[in-house]
């Protein structure tokens, strides 16, 4: 061993070095093993840091499109919504039981016989646009004078992000104001069921 | 009402006899009472139907919220007693109220699209900030093998990332939660010991015996203080160890500085 050979050939106070280095080792030993048997708790690596958006980003495979000739927009931006929302089986429940055209206060019926929590507006009050997508839930709105609901998804100061029921395999970017007021063009109703959005992707 | 239109069109009162007068008054009567049924039906329905064109009851502004995640699947027992821990233990059942907690099927279309990537193995529990920052992550057989462990380890781990789940302390004076990971099976054997406490005694009520006051006696030389037997051990031990320190270094000296 190096150290020893060091210490044979200049001779000088080898004894103690030695036991030093003796002790240091079993030191080191000592504190692996510890962590050997205690374990080191080691944080995975998620990669970088993905900032969503829209901040409502329902994979496609939850998107539900128009399903009935005799229009069911509403109904497909409820199962979405509620797909998002963690609640598959109301959702599906809702896609076996519902479809065609809506109004703010049948919807509210609905919604309520089948128990579900719910918010919505007929004022066109940004404010609850702005606290459906800050709380990552979205909602549906209405456009084309109240002829068409689709599916926000995103609003903040400049953009929103919208997805439309009749073609669910991209969001649409419009500016946030030219939405706001065609929405309030169209009867300003927007709803959303209220349950927990799903978990944002980890990193 | 079609077969009494010939008496409600009919010629002047004069004309009428007593009998089609009386047919004519019970007419209108009947009419009437079904008119005021017809109107008392109709406010009815108003009235239960939302009278508002808006349903923005307190809503909540929960951005703020963390995330709790249990993914699995759902014919795997150890998934099924992970979910029912969430139910059944009030450290855990307060954090689910407290945060936004979703049960992940590994058959869903929320795994499947969303979340199978960032998926190690099953069952998984994960905490996750509002951004996603993930928190606290334990899968397979890294989960304690209890429900307090669990509490124990995301409580501690959320504490260090700035958030303190639980209202009461950490530390109530049981082990330190780090000893709580169940990293081997002598670890996991102690956790069970002490959590689960199947083998503990069974409190037995202390029973009162009568109070005899003893005879005041003449107290006897205090013994000797025993030694105790591991006091022995370790001195031996270190006895050993000594003598064998010096007879290395004894040696050491006889090696290295004979040959000089």
């Amino acid at each position: 061993m190096r150290w020893n050979r060091r210490e044979y050939y200049d001779g000088r106070g080898s004894v103690e070095t030695n036991l030093h280095s003796l002790g240091f080792f079993v030191l080191l030993f000592c504190v692996l093993s510890f962590i050997f048997m205690v374990g080191c708790a080691e944080r995975r690596d998620y990669g970088t840091k993905i900032v969503e958006r829209p901040e409502v980003n329902i994979p496609i495979a939850m998107r539900e499109s128009n399903y009935s000739s005799e229009g069911s927009c509403v109904h497909a931006s409820l199962i979405t919504l509620l797909r998002w929302q963690g609640k598959e089986r109301l959702a599906k429940d809702w896609r076996r039981n519902f479809h065609g055209g809506e109004f703010a206060r049948s919807v509210a019926v609905k919604l309520d016989s089948r128990g579900i929590r719910y918010a919505y507006t007929t004022k066109g009050d940004v404010r609850f646009l702005e606290w459906a997508c800050r709380t990552r839930r979205g909602c549906g709105i209405t456009v084309n004078d109240g002829a068409h609901m689709i599916t926000l998804v995103h609003l903040d100061a400049k953009w929103a992000a919208v997805l439309d029921n009749n073609s669910t395999s991209r969001f649409v970017w419009i500016p946030r104001d030219e939405l706001v007021a065609e929405w309030r063009r169209s009867y300003g109703w927007a709803v959303t069921p209220m349950y927990s959005p799903l978990a944002p992707l980890p990193h | 009402m079609g077969r009494y239109a010939h008496v409600l069109t009919a010629g002047t009162a004069a004309a009428l006899t007593r009998g089609k007068k009386m047919k004519r008054l019970l007419l209108v009567i009947l009419v009437g009472i079904i008119y005021t049924a017809m109107l008392a039906l109709g406010a009815v329905i108003c009235a239960a139907e939302p009278a508002t064109n808006e349903r923005v009851l307190n809503l909540p502004a929960d951005e703020g919220k963390w995330f709790v995640s249990v993914v699995g699947d759902p014919g795997d027992k150890r998934y099924v007693n992970l979910l029912a821990w969430f139910d059944s233990d009030s450290t855990l059942n307060e954090l689910k109220a407290s945060v936004h907690f979703h049960r992940i099927d590994n058959t869903s279309d929320a795994y499947k699209s969303r979340y199978k990537k960032s998926i190690r193995s099953l069952p998984t529990v994960r905490v996750q900030k509002p951004g996603g920052f993930v928190v606290y992550e334990s899968s397979g057989n890294n989960i304690p093998t209890t429900a307090r462990g669990l509490s124990y380890d995301i409580a501690v781990a959320s504490n260090m990332a700035g958030w303190q789940i639980l209202r009461r302390p950490i530390f109530d004076g049981r082990l330190f939660p780090i000893f709580n990971r169940p990293i081997l099976p002598w670890r996991q054997r102690m956790e069970r010991n002490m959590n689960n406490c199947d083998t503990c005694p069974t409190p037995v009520p202390i029973v009162d015996v009568d109070v005899v006051i003893p005879e005041p006696v003449q107290p006897e030389p205090e013994p000797e203080p025993r030694r105790s037997g591991w006091l022995i051990a370790g001195l031996c031990v270190l006895c050993g160890a000594v003598g064998a320190g010096l007879g290395v270094v004894s040696q050491w000296k006889k090696l290295y500085y004979s040959e000089r």
